[in-house]
């Protein structure tokens, strides 16, 4: 298992090198890997040395006929990384939606936002991380944490993919938000932790840092958001109809024991979401503090977040409910969310422009007199 | 050759593997000998060599099938550069012992 999981890291570490050098490093590190043991080493430290070799290694751009500039690259390299940002951010807030309604209504515009919203955001989800990876891949001169972080990235979008495998086959779950297969989404939302990480002073934008009371402000608005959705919950967990039970006696005694089990889990989710709250609105603080002018970034990234998790509430309180509409509105609650975290991806890790600027006319030259100067250090 | 810009402990542990090596060092070796992670050895190998400091060339040896082992030497010149940056190396630990009580005591132990 170890000498499969070195093997696996090698066969990575020589895909991030440069295509001059991979023909020679995949020779030596796969003799290294199978002599390790004669030279009294661990095949891991061969598997991790080759990794913090690839990720470190310096990659000069050669500014020769036919290749791309700095700028260029980096644009190449923020768009494939936005791409996949965006996708594994898709797979992790797939968690909010199991136990969102997926059927038809009757209402022919409900039906045609919702299935036209996830049919486009399925697309997506393949789509964007093979993408990302060929960009990634093909582009010469793409920094090496930069690849890693797109490959991570591509690993964590398949959390939805893995999720349904694992628990297609499950029969022995209750709850379906705490199923074998759920336990992948913790370790996408890790892998992207980590790939922010590495993404993090990657690229050469300008940051210009924000006072601590300006960034205060967007943590406030996000909080009150999350205030709103949060009492929102719980009127409509407390103005619930209470279900009913037709049937022998001991099956409603079970119902009741069953309401109050879950009159418990509520309160506990409520809680949670209000800490989950004021956890989103002190990062939108602390990230806003820090980048500065993309401040209406964070808002919208901490808005988008809400709203999924007050949907992935609503969904959850409205388990067994006989109306539709409320799940429809959660699920429409959903889409928006998920669009905006791939939007605010796209726009900020990304590079895209949604609003249209106004160029100058010294524009041009601006931008020759940028890819003129050489790549700052990251 | 290129001199290096900037020569680390790490890196003096590796030269010192090299030099006290009178034929070509598989990289494994250097990794074993020097103490040092394969992390930090793999690449202080690749800045030798694109300096010049080092060579490096695959096993000759026929009877092994399978991908061939990396072997590594000093050069001429990077030989003499590295008995040198081991010597420069080497008085500076002995100047900050000698100024560093706590750090002479650990030295002198």
């Amino acid at each position: 298992m170890i000498a499969a999981l070195a093997a696996l890291a090698v066969r990575v570490a020589v895909a991030l090198l440069p295509g001059s050098l991979r023909d020679r490093y995949r020779e030596q590190w796969n003799a290294d890997l199978r002599d390790a043991a004669e030279a009294g080493i661990r095949t891991s430290d061969v598997a991790l040395g080759s990794l913090a070799f690839a990720v470190t290694l310096g990659r000069p751009v050669s500014r020769g006929a036919g290749t791309l500039t700095p700028v260029s690259v980096e644009r190449r390299s923020r768009f494939a990384a936005g791409l996949a940002l965006g996708s594994a951010l898709t797979a992790i807030s797939q968690y909010a939606s199991i136990g969102a309604f997926g059927g038809l209504t009757g209402n022919g515009v409900y039906d045609f936002v919702i299935s036209f919203g996830f049919a486009l955001l399925l697309a997506f989800s393949v789509l964007a991380p093979i993408v990302a990876v060929a960009i990634a891949t093909v582009t010469r001169g793409v920094a090496p944490r930069v690849r890693l972080a797109v490959l991570i990235l591509v690993i964590a979008s398949c959390a939805g993919l893995v999720h349904a495998v694992v628990d297609g086959s499950w029969t022995g779950a209750y709850n379906v938000y705490t199923t074998p297969g759920t336990l992948v989404y913790p370790v996408a939302l890790a892998l992207t932790v980590t790939a922010i990480w590495l993404l993090w002073g990657a690229f050469r934008t300008p940051r210009t840092r924000v006072s601590p009371l300006d960034a205060v402000l967007p943590g406030v608005v996000v909080l009150a958001a999350g205030a709103v959705g949060l009492a929102h919950a719980a009127v409509v967990w407390a103005g619930r109809a209470p279900l009913e039970f037709a049937g022998p006696e001991w099956g409603r005694a079970n119902w009741v024991s069953l309401e109050e089990q879950f009159e418990l889990t509520v309160n506990g989710i409520l809680l949670g979401w209000a800490i989950a709250s004021l956890l989103v609105a002190i990062l939108v603080v602390v990230v806003a503090h820090r980048v500065g002018r993309h401040v209406a970034w964070v808002v919208i990234a901490g808005m988008c977040a809400l709203l999924i998790a007050h949907a992935a509430v609503l969904s959850f309180l409205q388990l067994g409910s006989d109306s539709v509409v409320p799940l429809v509105r959660a699920e429409v609650l959903l889409l928006a969310g998920r669009w905006g975290l791939i939007v605010v991806a796209l726009a900020t890790v990304g590079g895209v422009r949604f609003t249209r600027q106004r160029e100058p006319a010294v524009g041009r030259i601006e931008t020759r007199s940028r890819e003129a100067r050489p790549p700052a250090s990251a | 050759m290129e001199p290096l810009s900037r020569i680390t402990p790490a890196t003096i542990d590796v030269l010192t593997v090299l030099s006290s090596s009178s034929d070509p060092c598989w990289g494994l070796l250097v990794i074993k000998s020097s103490g040092r992670p394969a992390g930090s050895v793999y690449p202080i190998l690749e800045r030798l060599e694109q300096s010049g400091w080092v060579t490096s060339s695959w096993e000759a040896d026929d009877a092994r099938s399978g991908p061939r082992r990396r072997y590594y030497e000093l050069t001429e010149d990077g030989a003499a550069a590295a008995r040198a940056a081991i010597g420069v190396f080497a008085a500076k630990q002995r100047s900050a012992a000698s100024t560093n009580p706590i750090t002479a005591r650990v030295v002198t132990a």
